[in-house]
């Protein structure tokens, strides 16, 4: 597949790597440049010593490698070799990989061929997933194998949550007795020191949420309604944990997270997979201060499923994040959704793009490629959102698929409210969020379009438009 | 969600208003929770802490409440919706302020497209992104010449960027494209100036700006109209717009304007009455300007001494009162560094173009420029010339100059920097076309040895907006490769590159990979890769746009 200048520059862990690989990628610094077509990259980079950096790239599965001291990863030289190459005005010669190159790939493969054959084991990876309420087997808690001294911690953090939940629900009770607006007098302190409680009780879920009623009580216009619906929320989610061995399985799963607990990957891979040609619908990667956040939203060719891929990274480290997930591309997969009432989030497994798969064979200016022949109507999207909310009250971001839509903007808001309205003439405002309205007008041209999003508590976030028979990702 | 939990709209949200309202205050202000709809109250069940009911009972049930209408407002939300009358009027029903946005009347897909279009927007995309306007601009002007329009996903982002940037905002609108223009209609943040049409309208309500694009437009077709236009508001309009206002009969000035301009000499305002005046004295046979180059042969005399002329300068002895209608100052900053009268002298050179001082003096260019140079007020006697050349845009008599030295320096006589000095001072009046010419004779004389270091290189190159493809093969392949020979060591020899990455002819980029060739083991500069990677993207549009 023909990868984008965009996409190698995302890859960069930080923006003095793009400059610094910016400045590499003049053909004259690189004597010796080779590939072999879709497998591998590779090229000697003089640097200031006698002996030029070795730099090469897995094209399969992304993967850099360079003789550099660089702690960086991707370093400058990897992201200037892939640079030249995506430009494709810089002569690569055509060629069989050298040692260096075919070595390294041989161990990669390698590898990956005993990674999957561990995984496709189930003794060999860790101890089956315990029942929500039971003894958690999370990576962090894994200290021992024995079964009792697991169970003991689980008691031990179980106890210590709903002491948390007892206070934080005095704590709210104090709140509502003095009013929100005493609480805007407080300063952030006050919510930080609950929120720090909370952590001590092992219910980070929780704390976050705290911190957040902190930023609202400031968030200006709207405050006090933004603070009840909070405040609504966590009330209900502090019963729901009161509760919850009266709860659906599915549901206890949600609460259990909200509150704090994780689902490590090790034991997802041990729940029912989903395997599927999945098509990529959006990829976006926020940073916030040291954490950047990786979300890809994909959907099955077969099962018609919606899937959220979600990983983390520090910026100085993006390793943790995926690279193969490319937007309208299409990639094999076995998908593990995390347990939960309303499963959207996923880990994926043997993960490949399709070589010959339609989507994979067009570039993105080709008209040949298509919507999903599954998109709804904004009353179908409404229900399925209804019924989404029913079964997991909590729900923040869920997709839908819009077939034919237009943009209609409130014209008394000085068309700041804008809204989606289907065939149907029925609307959905867009929500405050979107900061694509104006690429999506220009794409669209004000023409109906068919469109991909995510559902927030305000309306609508557009993440990509198919718009004469081609994909925009926005 | 269940139809029998399904409660009145109106009822839900008046109670969340009350609930909302409750909040900010504190159930111990405002004890009283309003009561659920009757739908909802039959799914509201018990806490579970009995024993904190007693205690926190208020609380408790302002929480629950809360609770439950957040989520029932979520779950059970219903759309708004069109009727088919307000689609066809465009409004809607309950709504009568929303509005479908009207579709583009785009001609785009019955336009030929440009060859190399994708390479065309992925390097725009990338430059956009990237880098600064310069690049942007470039890519613009490409586009403008070859009838390409701006890619559709680079729309908004450019039209943000020309609310910050002029020169984007005027390269944009030739290539904004129907569907462009559609988009800029809709959003009343994004103004760029020259997509605005020029009209009566523009000169009747619009800013100072768009009046003055009003008018210059209006001379260039029908001068007299532009005159009465102004003439028809000279009264009632600020000084400084009268004399911006004024400016603009520069165009198609004539003897028919001759009227209107002697009475703007008598202005109230200074800055209106030297615009008059410039112009006044643009025309070749005005009383004006006869008036005034008499004064100045009497105050500037070429006398003969021995064999020799000399220029004599005679200074005024009191400030004439016409000088004031003329917009000179009788206290000039000028008099704090060579006097007051001097000061006067300077002021009313400054007003007549050089070539008509110079016939009026009876010497030609050169010979003046020899006799100034050879006098003690040299210094403030070019200025004034120089300020008057500007003025009225008369560059043949430092064209003069800079030829004649250029055959001193074949001959030895002079040394480079001299040339440069003055050549860079006199550049903004001549045209570019000049300027070349210069520049490639002066290479040709000075061959190897143009430029000491880096620095006067930089002042020659920011001479001229682009070098042909001649000049830029001579920079790269003899005066540069001498340059980094003599490794000068200048202070800001990477700013000096990147200046040249944006004005050196993208054909002679290879020349540039050449030589700046590394050898194995060289530690090579970072700018020297900045230096070629702007070059290079401007090689690769230029490549881009030429097939």
């Amino acid at each position: 597949m023909q990868w984008q200048r965009e996409e190698v520059l995302a890859l960069a862990p930080d923006s003095a790597s793009v400059k610094a690989a910016h400045k590499l990628t003049t053909a004259n610094k690189w004597p010796v440049l080779g590939a072999t077509a879709t497998v591998a990259l590779w090229g000697e980079c003089q640097g200031s010593g006698k002996t030029p950096y070795r730099t090469a790239i897995d094209l399969t599965d992304i993967a850099f490698k360079c003789s550099c001291p660089s702690r960086k990863f991707p370093c400058k030289h990897a992201l200037a070799l892939f640079l030249l190459y995506v430009e494709a005005d810089t002569p690569f010669v055509a060629a069989a990989p050298p040692d260096w190159v075919q070595g390294w790939l041989d161990k990669r493969t390698q590898r990956q061929q005993a990674q999957s054959a561990s995984q496709s084991n189930p003794n060999a990876a860790s101890a089956t997933v315990p029942p929500p309420n039971g003894p958690s087997t999370n990576s962090n808690e894994k200290r021992s194998d024995k079964p009792n001294a697991q169970e003991k911690r689980a008691a031990a953090r179980a106890q210590k949550v709903s002491a948390g939940v007892a206070e934080l629900t005095l704590w709210l009770h104090d709140l509502v007795r003095n009013g929100f607006v005493d609480a805007q007098t407080r300063p952030f302190r006050y919510w930080q020191e609950m929120a720090a409680r909370l952590i001590d009780a092992q219910a980070p879920g929780l704390a976050s949420r705290v911190e957040a009623l902190g930023t609202i009580v400031s968030a200006g216009d709207g405050w006090a309604e933004q603070m009840t619906v909070a405040v609504g929320k966590l009330y209900l989610l502090l019963e729901a944990y009161q509760r919850l061995e009266t709860l659906p399985e599915p549901l206890q799963y949600d609460v259990r997270t909200l509150i704090g607990w994780h689902q490590s990957k090790e034991e997802l891979v041990q729940s029912t997979p989903v395997p599927d040609q999945w098509r990529v619908l959006s990829h976006t990667l926020t940073q916030e201060e040291t954490l950047i956040s990786q979300r890809v939203w994909l959907r099955g060719e077969t099962t018609g499923r919606f899937a959220l891929i979600l990983n983390f990274a520090h910026p100085s480290n993006r390793q943790s994040l995926d690279t193969v997930w490319r937007v309208d591309s299409t990639a094999s997969a076995t998908l593990y959704y995390y347990r939960s009432a309303v499963p959207l989030r996923a880990v994926a497994t043997d993960v490949a793009i399709a070589p010959n798969h339609p989507a994979n064979l067009q570039s993105t200016t080709n008209p040949a490629t298509q919507s999903p022949n599954k998109y709804g109507t904004i009353a179908a999207a409404l229900q399925q959102r209804r019924q989404w909310m029913a079964a997991l009250p909590w729900l923040s971001n869920s997709p839908l698929l819009l077939g034919t839509v237009r943009v209609a903007v409130d014209q008394q808001s000085g068309s700041k409210q804008a809204f989606l309205c289907d065939q149907d003439s029925t609307l959905l405002p867009v929500s405050t969020k979107c900061k694509s309205l104006w690429l999506l007008l220009s794409i669209s041209g004000g023409c109906p379009f068919d469109l991909f999003a995510e559902w927030l508590d305000d309306g609508v976030l557009p993440l990509g438009i198919w718009h004469e028979g081609q994909y925009w990702p926005l | 969600m269940n139809e029998q939990f399904v409660a009145q709209a109106s009822d839900v949200q008046t109670i969340w208003q009350q609930l909302v309202q409750q909040g900010i205050l504190g159930t111990e202000r405002q004890p009283t929770t309003p009561p659920l709809p009757t739908a909802l109250a039959t799914i509201n069940t018990a806490p579970v802490d009995n024993a904190s009911l007693t205690e926190n009972a208020l609380e408790q049930t302002f929480l629950q409440n809360v609770s439950l209408l957040t989520h029932y407002r979520t779950a059970a939300q219903r759309p708004q919706s069109l009727s088919p009358q307000s689609l066809s009027s465009r409004s809607l029903t309950g709504s009568p302020s929303i509005a479908l946005i009207e579709p583009v009347a785009d001609t785009m897909s019955t336009q030929p497209t440009p060859a190399n279009t994708d390479q065309r927007s992925a390097l725009l995309r990338q430059i956009n992104r990237e880098f600064d306007a310069k690049l942007v601009v470039e890519w613009l002007h490409h586009a403008a010449i070859h009838g390409q329009t701006l890619p559709i996903d680079q729309l908004p982002s450019l039209l943000d960027r020309a609310q910050q940037d002029k020169k984007i905002a005027a390269a944009l609108t030739p290539c904004l494209g129907p569907r462009g223009r559609w988009l800029l209609a809709l959003n009343p943040a994004w103004q760029i100036d020259a997509t605005i049409e020029l009209s009566e309208e523009s000169w009747q309500h619009g800013p100072l700006e768009k009046r003055t694009a009003y008018l210059s437009a209006t001379r260039a077709t029908d001068p007299a109209t532009a005159r009465t236009k102004i003439e028809a508001v000279w009264g009632s309009e600020a000084a400084a717009d009268r004399a911006t206002m004024l400016a603009t009969l520069e165009n198609n000035l004539s003897a028919a304007d001759l009227p209107f301009l002697e009475s703007a000499l008598q202005d109230r305002s200074r800055q209106v009455r030297t615009v008059a005046t410039r112009l006044l004295l643009t025309l070749p046979h005005t009383p004006l300007r006869q008036t005034i180059l008499a004064q100045l042969t009497n105050y500037l005399r070429i006398e003969r001494k021995w064999l020799k002329r000399q220029l004599t300068v005679h200074l005024p002895n009191q400030f004439a009162e016409e000088w004031q209608a003329w917009g000179l100052r009788e206290q000039s900053p000028l008099a704090v560094r060579i006097g007051q009268k001097a000061g006067w002298l300077v002021q009313l050179i400054a007003l007549v173009p050089p070539s008509a001082l110079v016939e009026a003096l009876g010497v030609d260019a050169l010979e003046l420029l020899e006799l100034i140079r050879a006098n003690d007020y040299a210094e403030a006697l070019m200025t004034a010339l120089l300020e008057g050349a500007e003025a009225h845009n008369d560059y043949r008599f430092l064209l003069t100059e800079l030829r004649h030295l250029l055959r001193l320096l074949e001959l030895a006589q002079v040394q480079p920097l001299e040339f440069i000095e003055r050549f860079a001072r006199y550049a903004p009046i001549l045209p570019e076309a000049e300027r070349l010419i210069l520049l490639q004779q002066y290479l040709a004389v000075t061959r190897q040895g143009a430029f000491g270091n880096w620095a006067t290189l930089q002042q020659l190159v920011r001479t001229v907006d682009q070098l042909p493809l001649s000049m830029t093969s001579e920079l790269l392949t003899k005066q540069m490769p001498a340059l980094l020979r003599r490794n000068t060591g200048d202070y800001g020899v990477g700013r000096i590159l990147v200046d040249l990455a944006y004005k050196l002819d993208p054909g002679g980029y290879a020349q540039a990979d050449t030589l700046f060739q590394r050898r194995q083991g060289e530690e090579q500069p970072e700018y020297i890769g900045h230096f070629l990677q702007i070059y290079r993207l401007r090689q690769r549009m230029a490549q881009a746009f030429a097939t």
